[in-house]
């Protein structure tokens, strides 16, 4: 009987409900209202499920994470392995043809980086940090990877705040962005049919990924890792003889690797570095970053379609956000909700992807101004 | 850790970055200009005097007729070539034009996605 009384004290005060706090207790309810936005309300669930359920694995006291499979995700995080994988396949899924058929559609995924930096003053403002502000200030670029990048870079005590902002307002770009696109336009501009883009040749599109990772990669070296995922797997879509690598990229390892960085990214949402002040800011100056950057974005569209005598719809600058390709089926809903013949999809998906290298331009330019 | 941090005005700090960020997106879209000049796979425009009918046969007059508004006097060979080899004459031609149709939701079919 003794033994069998020493056995159960040993398990008593070896478990993890004689260190459970009530801090623990809030992350957990957290991860569950997470995965409930995930399951029920289809709330990006690919990505919320496994950081909700990350989350609530972090709570969990003497969890022994410090070693084994749940040590190395949280490795891949820290050394920053994971997000260049996503990019290899978001590359493989990217079609740059209607950015190489519009060039200028350049420029509206520059304009709707306006949210990043309007974000990053405000944050620098509140008492942030450069480095934590520049982290902040990239979840306006609606662009999970490249939030979680930078802010494992220059701010991984912010990583999770950061990543549950990110995905959170990705998933409600739908809900955010029209309001915020119907503000700034006309019912006459919102109507504007744009011409069929020109044919791009097999060419261009291998051409393009290998001289632009050459030419931003010797601009701004912080994100070759990034970027030169990104492309290397646009080459294996479009070389046309590398199927199988793509096929690899844009489903089995991209899903491989999202398990793992979003499991990751829940893991460092534990209750120390979570129940703070400063994670109501972070999700409030990334609403701002989001609202900054699609009215940057459907502005500068505004000031293009003055320019060249209305052949621009000003909607699909709000694409410049990334968010691909989510943010371009906003445009396209906006759009033939105000002229049901209108086909915006591929018009936006031109600032979509450019909004992507903005994204990455803009994270490489804070790394170089602001690297710890 | 000591960082190297440029400058510590948020108002700088965000005009800098914008610039940047204008100017890189700015030089890649002239690098596509490049690439797309010396892409040696570019269709060539068709001139227009090239499709100004030459003194023809009366089998050949009705296919060169719609040639002139749709400018591509190769696909116009290609085609009448397609219903020779069909075994019909080329006289029985009235006409080429593009049919009309929505070509995103067209490519949409083709490509599986609606």
């Amino acid at each position: 009987m003794d033994a069998f009384m020493v056995a159960l004290n040993s398990v008593w005060t070896d478990s993890g409900l004689i260190v459970f706090t009530w801090g623990h207790a809030v992350m957990i309810a957290v991860g569950c209202l997470l995965m409930y936005m995930a399951f029920a309300k289809n709330f990006e669930p690919l990505l919320l499920g496994p950081i909700a359920f990350g989350c609530i694995l972090a709570n969990l006291p003497r969890n022994g994470f410090e070693e084994g499979v749940m040590a190395l995700i949280g490795a891949g995080i820290k050394y920053e392995i994971f997000p260049p994988l996503i990019f290899l396949g978001v590359g493989a899924m990217t079609d740059f043809g209607p950015l190489l058929a519009n060039p200028k559609t350049l420029l509206l995924g520059a304009a709707a980086q306006i949210g990043v930096f309007v974000a990053l003053a405000g944050a620098m403002l509140l008492g942030f940090t450069e480095q934590q502000a520049a982290a902040i200030g990239i979840i306006g670029g609606a662009d999970g990877p490249t939030s979680i990048y930078l802010a494992s870079k220059l701010a991984p005590e912010l990583l999770g705040a950061i990543a549950v902002a990110a995905y959170s307002y990705m998933s409600l770009v739908p809900l955010i962005q029209p309001p915020i696109m119907k503000l700034f336009t006309t019912q006459k501009d919102r109507e504007i049919v744009m011409e069929q883009l020109r044919e791009v040749s097999r060419f261009e599109k291998i051409v393009f990924p290998i001289a632009s990772t050459i030419f931003i990669s010797l601009l701004l070296p912080p994100i070759t890792s990034l970027l030169g995922m990104l492309m290397l797997g646009n080459l294996f879509r479009e070389s046309g003889v590398t199927a199988r690598l793509a096929d690899t990229s844009e489903n089995a390892l991209i899903n491989i690797v999202t398990i793992f960085l979003a499991t990751g990214t829940g893991l460092t949402m534990s209750a120390d570095s979570f129940l703070n002040f400063d994670t109501l800011l972070i999700i409030a100056l990334g609403l701002v970053a989001f609202i900054g950057g699609t009215a940057g974005g459907v502005l500068f569209g505004k000031l293009m379609c003055m320019l060249d005598g209305g052949k621009t719809n000003p909607l699909i600058g709000s694409a410049g956000v990334s968010a691909v390709p989510m943010a371009a089926r906003v445009s396209q809903v906006v759009g033939a909700k105000a002229n049901p013949s209108n086909f915006l999809l591929m018009h936006a998906m031109g600032p979509n992807v450019a909004g992507v290298i903005g994204t990455a331009v803009a994270a490489g330019t804070m790394l170089a101004m602001m690297s710890r | 850790m000591e960082g190297h941090v440029v400058t510590t005005n948020p108002w700088l700090v965000m005009a800098i970055n914008m610039t940047v960020v204008f100017g890189v997106l700015i030089c890649l879209g002239f690098l596509m200009k490049l690439i797309y000049i010396i892409d040696p796979t570019k269709k060539k425009p068709v001139k227009a005097e090239t499709v100004v009918p030459a003194p023809a046969t009366e089998s050949t007059k009705s296919v060169e007729q719609p040639v002139a508004t749709s400018n591509d006097e190769e696909i116009v060979a290609v085609i009448t070539a397609a219903i020779c080899a069909m075994g019909y004459s080329s006289d029985r031609i009235a006409s080429i034009r593009p049919a009309i149709s929505n070509s995103w939701k067209l490519d949409g079919r083709l490509t599986g996605r609606t």
